[in-house]
């Protein structure tokens, strides 16, 4: 039995990843779904490798795209979706693939991950809705901070500079409902230019339309030609593991509803072979049954506790890139426990932590540098009418003889003694 | 009441005192300030490209750069047959940041001083020999980028047996300064080999598989023709790819034996002979001197 792990289901479509829906439809097209389960763990450390999509097959794991398509082939498990194609078409396969995760990957990190409004209006939703509650503080906010660093090399960070000019409170917001005298008086705030009136995805919509050209027509080109209804990259096979690596990508494209459609404004009227393409590898899909859908297996409180510490861990500032790089460094060389690098890495935190710890306390107690020792007495001896500066000391000598009781200490006593005159009282009204 | 003019000084002229003071004064025009020192000093009759190289003396003689993306360009004007003076350089000279980068030769026309504007090589790459089919280019190219560059990357920058290498190719002379650029550049490596993989570890051996896939795609695509996408002349392409499979089987170049891109590459006959092709048509004076000293 092969177990596929992969992130959950999200916008109408089984996964919110594009490699994991592109396997999950390699996966329908290849085997009957009684021989595979399809498991939404939605956490990536199920496998060594920290990536999903994952193939547990026996005790092997097999994480990412092509390694499990190849293992597929390899282990003889199922014949390739490629094994009709001529030579050339396979390295046409292999390089539209690669141009997919070049070019069409930042695309959809743009519009899903970079663009604040879309992050914050659909794909945050969705993946909160995938995981469980502190997780969804925790790592939505990790996989948005990888996928800015893929798209970063376009040079479009200014679409994460977003905000609703007219969701927000302006001061403009209530200028309707004053007095018209009282209008007058308040300045108006605002006058925008017509640039700052525009969403970053306007401001920038040259750009983004001159990329997105760019990525779809090569696609487009190559699909040109063959069945109109059914699109596909090659004619001559029914659904090669090309045309499931770009329904992944495509689909993510063009289904999420998301407020700043750039991508799917120009998917839909400019390249509708490829709209088409989405829109049929997507009815395949439902039309060849129901996929092999099972809920993941309960995580331990220790594991989730740990997902928990390790996703906190990794948004500390300047210490998280650490933790990761260190993490990643554990990974790669497949170490498990404890061995001397991470018991020297520990101590040093630890002493750091101490030293910090103790020069801060240190710091607390000390004098602030340049102030006089000042020493405060409580005064007792002297009178209250002291404190009223000259007079008071004048009065107060006047009177000498007379010494006010000072009035906490005298109701004190008087609380105290309050039960026993009470006591004394009652005897004498019974003699 | 007014007298003739001419015997009074006008309101405006300059009363005798002051016209003596100045001309104690010599008004004296001074000699041109020369030029900062990191302008050109002389006119170039040449375009330069500089690059990295070796030496000063790899660089004069036009020997092929240690750099891919340099090389891609020094072959791609050596194709165009545009004679250009190499010049051995590093990131911190260009203005973009990144090696290579071109000077193109100052006209007599110009103002030497106030024209020499750079130009990388981008802008100026000769049209008819640029794609034929751009679509299909770009998705081979992204080939070469995608697959062929992390474990490039990974060969040269992360695998240890490559440190020696490494150091004598990029590495700053002074020990000191060793270890923090390693450092550095280890870092940029990784960071770079993990955001085009999209995944989240460095392996090496699935970088070694998907370049050795990219590389059969490639021989696929050159058949038997002798350059790509069946042209009658090298082109852009061309170029590019020699610029890693020329260093990669680079016998001098100093490769450690246990991660072998040159195994994965030599299985591939017609690349092989690609750049076989390519070197002795771009470079025929090392071929002579081969000759000269056999």
């Amino acid at each position: 039995m092969l177990h596929l792990h992969v992130w959950g289901p999200a916008f109408g479509l089984p996964s919110i990843d594009a490699e994991c829906l592109a396997i999950i439809a390699y996966f329908h097209n290849v085997l009957p779904s009684s021989s595979w389960r399809l498991i939404p763990s939605n956490d990536p450390a199920v496998s060594p490798s920290n990536l999903l999509p994952a193939l547990q097959h026996e005790d092997k794991w097999i994480s990412g795209f092509q390694p499990i398509k190849e293992y597929l082939t390899s282990a003889a498990i199922c014949d390739g979706l490629d094994e009709t194609l001529s030579s050339i078409q396979r390295a046409d396969s292999v390089a539209y693939s690669a141009y997919l995760r070049a070019h069409a990957g930042p695309l959809v990190d743009l519009s899903l991950y970079v663009s604040a409004a879309n992050w914050a209006a659909t794909t945050r939703p969705a993946y909160s809705s995938l995981l469980t509650f502190p997780l969804t503080w925790t790592v939505p906010t990790l996989i948005r901070a990888e996928a800015i660093k893929r798209a970063e090399h376009l040079g479009l960070a200014e679409l994460d500079t977003d905000f609703d000019p007219n969701g927000g409170l302006h001061l403009s917001a209530g200028r309707d409902a004053l007095p018209e005298t009282f209008r007058r008086h308040i300045p108006l705030m605002i006058k925008k230019t017509v640039h700052e009136e525009m969403t970053p995805e306007q401001a920038t919509a040259i750009r983004l339309f001159g990329l997105t050209e760019d990525c779809l027509t090569v696609l487009d080109d190559l699909m040109k030609g063959g069945d109109e209804e059914h699109p596909r990259f090659f004619t001559d096979a029914a659904v090669s593991s090309l045309d499931c690596l770009a329904f992944g990508y495509l689909a993510l494209m063009q289904k999420p509803a998301v407020p700043r459609s750039f991508l799917k404004d120009w998917l839909e009227p400019k390249t509708p072979r490829l709209h088409k393409f989405v829109d049929s590898m997507l009815a395949a899909i439902t039309a060849r049954g129901d996929l092999p859908w099972v809920a993941p297996e309960p995580t331990s409180v220790a594991r989730f506790g740990g997902r928990i510490l390790d996703s906190v861990l990794r948004h500390i500032p300047n210490l998280g890139e650490h933790y990761a790089s260190e993490m990643r460094h554990r990974a790669e060389h497949q170490k498990t426990g404890l061995d001397q690098r991470a018991l020297m890495l520990i101590m040093g935190v630890v002493l750091t932590g101490l030293a910090t710890g103790y020069g801060f306390q240190a710091y607390r107690a000390m004098q602030p540098f340049g102030a006089s020792t000042q020493s405060w007495k409580p005064r007792r001896s002297r009178t209250r009418l002291s404190e009223f500066g000259q007079l008071g000391s004048m009065l107060s000598s006047a009177m000498e003889p007379f010494q006010p009781v000072p009035s906490g200490l005298d109701s004190g006593a008087r609380d105290q003694g309050g039960p026993n005159g009470m006591l004394v009282e009652v005897d004498s009204e019974v003699d | 009441m007014a007298g003739p003019p001419s015997s009074r000084p006008g309101w405006f002229a300059v009363p005798a005192p002051v016209r003596e003071l100045f001309k104690i004064f010599p008004l004296t025009t001074l000699p041109a300030e020369s030029l900062p020192e990191r302008a050109p000093e002389r006119a170039r009759v040449r375009p330069s490209l500089y690059v990295f190289a070796r030496t000063l003396e790899d660089a004069r003689s036009g020997r092929p750069s240690f750099n891919p993306q340099c090389l891609k360009w020094q072959t791609f004007l050596r194709i165009a047959g545009v004679d250009v003076h190499l010049i051995p350089s590093n990131n911190h000279a260009s203005p973009s940041g990144s090696l290579p980068f071109l000077l193109p030769p100052t006209t007599p026309t110009s103002t030497p001083e106030k024209q020499s504007s750079t130009t990388h090589p981008t802008s100026n790459a000769g049209n008819n020999l640029l794609r034929l089919s751009p679509s299909r280019t770009e998705a081979y190219e992204a080939l070469l980028s995608q697959s062929l560059r992390p474990a490039w990357l990974y060969a040269l920058y992360l695998h240890d047996a490559n440190t020696p290498l490494l150091k004598a190719l990029y590495l700053p002379p002074s020990p000191i300064l060793h270890l923090p650029s390693l450092h550095t550049l280890r870092n940029a490596a990784t960071d770079e080999i993990l955001k085009t993989t999209r995944r989240s570890l460095v392996d090496p051996r699935q970088l070694l598989l998907d370049a050795t896939d990219a590389l059969r795609s490639l021989s696929a695509l050159l058949a038997d023709n002798d350059w790509f996408f069946g042209q009658s002349e090298p082109g852009m392409f061309d170029a590019e790819v020699f610029a890693y499979t020329y260093l990669i089987l680079d016998e001098a170049f100093g490769w450690a034996d246990d991660y072998s891109l040159a195994q994965c590459l030599a299985k591939f006959d017609n690349l092989v002979e690609h750049k076989r092709r390519l070197y002795e048509r771009c470079w025929p004076e090392a071929l002579e001197e081969e000759v000269n000293t056999n």
